[in-house]
């Protein structure tokens, strides 16, 4: 079936079981990510943004339960798969990159070893077959083949979180989820990690699912970006258009929060107030408190995702059409 | 030549260098963080230094705040060499005058007590008051400064029960608390939410403004430090590469290496296909070898780079910069 898009997540919910009850992370969250694209997902502490990333990969742990909704690849519920089908599942069809990418690497055993026991256990493969594919890999992420004989301590931060890149493709899975694949990496380096993104996107056919609490990183190649608040996504649409007419106020306080080297030095205004407990969600709107245009139906109503414009859906009541 | 300006500045490095050693006991190593660094920070002002890890800026921080000692060079309060001084008492009238805010709000707060005995306790060590109800009004005359009202209700809450960038501002109000001239931030606002950083930046352009209070900024993230400093110094592998007021440096840097920290930076309104004039790597920080430490990335490198360490230059509108590229500072007209 070719008409399902690659990964489509549904009314997703993610809640912390507590003593005092349980706790959503992620509230009935939905989007689709199509062939080709790169989705960034974009928010800050406590949004959800990870939590969305280990539902995917199914590796929440408890306290943390999916409680509700879909997750759909190619048609096919992520879900709904045993132990088996989600092993034959996970680096052939979706990989990920988290954050601490660069140090999930054993230390005892080479860069090379690591990836030739990935394409093996993956792919029968010969080691030798298996050995030129690691060398192919390397140069693929900008490293040079020799450091298939390196291991991990001899190889700079940014070597590492590219290694890490390199094992999400060894399988040449259609899609990757990235946390935060360059938050602990200094800007020339983190800059070298996204161009190779975005290079490997035009390249390969990528599509790409990045996770960040930085939307200047993401405004540079994300074909769509997702705004999640509390749990909820509060406004999608596509890059620039985001970027050039913002419509959710948080959204809008996001981007008038980011100071810029290049233009005029403008008053940087943030977002008053810090994002709510998620143990004490007021009713409505979460967003309610730290809003400037909050409305009387804002303290009853949660607001839920509406097309505002042409691919262009905002959940706010004060934004009309 | 009219009698130039003897008041001498709030703070002045003079040639600081920091070795650590490192490794073998028999044959050990040298681990260069700081070489020959100078530079000044006037009354009421902000100075960003901005570097990526492994640049030195927190070696400079923590020569600063006298946690260790400087291998050579040395640091002058208002003209007056700080070394010399004794341990202990001194470095408590030091303290007075200098304070340290960090990047973790969440490590730099004691769990188990409230925000309230955090204040009291600096006011108490530094003899800034006698009486306890004097205590009470200054500590939340402290959390009115930074923000966090009503104060008497902060002041009975512990760390673990406000945000992160509402710790932010009780670590400030504490450094606040003796009343100082400088407070060196390390990484201030990189642990927070982009939302409330602007809040924690303006606070401190604000206790510029209204105190006169000058601040070392010490940050990986350029464009904070345009926002927030008057000036800014770029570090690289323990060098002072470039430095000068921050509009004039962003706007038309000299150093190759601030040109590629400078293109490097993700931004809203840039454009991603454009490629790096330089490749990342790290510098030898462990027994460098002679010359520029950026000498093997320099997209502009001759061969004088490898041999000799270039001197910093003054340039003008304040502006020095330490590369063989401008060996010699522009002719003015008038001599």
């Amino acid at each position: 079936m070719g008409s399902a898009p690659l990964l489509a997540v549904e009314e997703l919910v993610v809640a912390y079981q507590t003593p005092s009850g349980p706790v959503r992370a992620v509230d009935r969250v939905s989007f689709v990510l199509e062939r080709g694209e790169v989705l960034g997902l974009v928010g800050e502490s406590g949004s959800g943004k990870s939590t969305v990333a280990q539902a995917l990969a199914r590796i929440l742990a408890p306290p943390a339960m999916i409680t509700g909704g879909r997750v759909l690849f190619e048609g096919h519920d992520v879900l709904a798969m045993n132990e088996d089908e989600l092993r034959r599942f996970r680096w052939r069809k979706m990989s990920f990159v988290l954050q601490s990418a660069m140090n999930a690497l054993s230390p005892v055993l080479t860069i090379g070893d690591q990836i030739i026991d990935v394409l093996v256990t993956h792919e029968r493969t010969s080691k030798r077959v298996a050995r030129e594919r690691a060398a192919h890999l390397l140069e693929l992420v900008g490293i040079d083949p020799t450091r298939l004989a390196s291991h991990p301590h001899e190889l700079s931060g940014g070597m590492r979180q590219r290694v890490g890149i390199a094992l999400a493709l060894a399988l040449h899975p259609p899609l990757v989820v990235m946390d935060e694949p360059t938050t602990a990496l200094d800007v020339v380096v983190q800059h070298e990690v996204l161009s190779k993104i975005a290079e490997l996107k035009e390249k390969l056919g990528l599509s790409v699912l990045f996770i960040t609490h930085d939307m200047s990183i993401v405004s540079q190649f994300a074909t769509r970006i997702g705004v999640l608040y509390a749990g909820r996504l509060v406004e999608t649409a596509p890059t620039r258009e985001l970027f050039r007419a913002p419509r959710h106020p948080y959204t809008k306080g996001l981007l008038g929060s980011f100071v810029s080297i290049h233009g005029p030095r403008r008053k940087l205004v943030g977002i008053p107030g810090s994002p709510p407990d998620l143990r004490r969600l007021p009713a409505g709107c979460a967003f309610r408190a730290r809003c400037g245009e909050a409305a009387a139906q804002c303290a009853t109503e949660a607001p839920v995702l509406r097309v505002i414009a042409e691919d262009h859906h905002t959940a706010c009541h004060v934004v009309s059409p | 030549m009219s009698v130039p300006d003897r008041t001498p500045p709030l703070l002045e490095a003079q040639h600081l260098g920091k070795l650590y050693r490192v490794g073998g006991w028999l044959r050990p190593k040298h681990l260069r963080a700081l070489h020959d660094a100078s530079f000044t920070l006037g009354h009421r002002e902000i100075l960003a230094l901005v570097g990526e890890s492994g640049s030195g800026k927190s070696t400079i921080a923590r020569l600063c705040v006298r946690l260790e000692a400087p291998t050579s060079g040395r640091i002058l309060l208002d003209g007056r060499d700080v070394q010399g001084e004794a341990r202990g008492h001194a470095t408590l009238a030091y303290r007075r005058r200098v304070q340290m805010i960090f990047q973790d709000p969440f490590g730099s707060l004691n769990p188990a007590r409230t925000i309230g005995k955090h204040l009291e306790r600096p006011l108490l060590l530094h003899g800034k008051t006698k009486t306890s109800a004097d205590l009470t009004t200054r500590v939340h005359a402290l959390l009115d400064t930074v923000g966090l009202v009503p104060a008497p209700e902060v002041a009975a809450k512990y760390p673990q029960e406000l945000s992160g960038g509402q710790r932010q501002r009780v670590a400030i109000a504490r450094a606040l608390a003796v009343e100082p001239d400088l407070i060196l931030a390390d990484e201030p606002v990189s642990m927070l939410d982009v939302s409330i950083r602007a809040d924690i930046l303006n606070l401190m352009l604000d206790l510029k403004e209204k105190r006169g209070i000058s601040f070392l900024y010490i940050t990986h993230d350029l464009a904070s430090a345009r926002y927030v400093a008057d000036r800014m110094m770029v570090m690289y592998a323990g060098h002072i590469v470039e430095s000068g007021p921050s509009e004039a440096l962003l706007q038309k840097p000299l150093h190759p290496y601030t040109k590629l920290l400078l293109s490097a930076i993700p931004d809203l309104e840039g454009s991603f296909a454009r490629g790096l004039p330089a490749r990342s790597g790290a510098p030898a920080l462990v027994d460098p070898p002679p010359g520029c430490p950026f000498a093997a990335r320099c997209p502009d490198v001759a061969d004088v780079c490898r041999r000799e360490t270039p001197r910093p230059v003054s340039h003008d509108e304040g502006r020095v910069v330490r590369c063989h590229l401008y060996p010699e500072p522009p002719r003015t007209r008038s001599e």
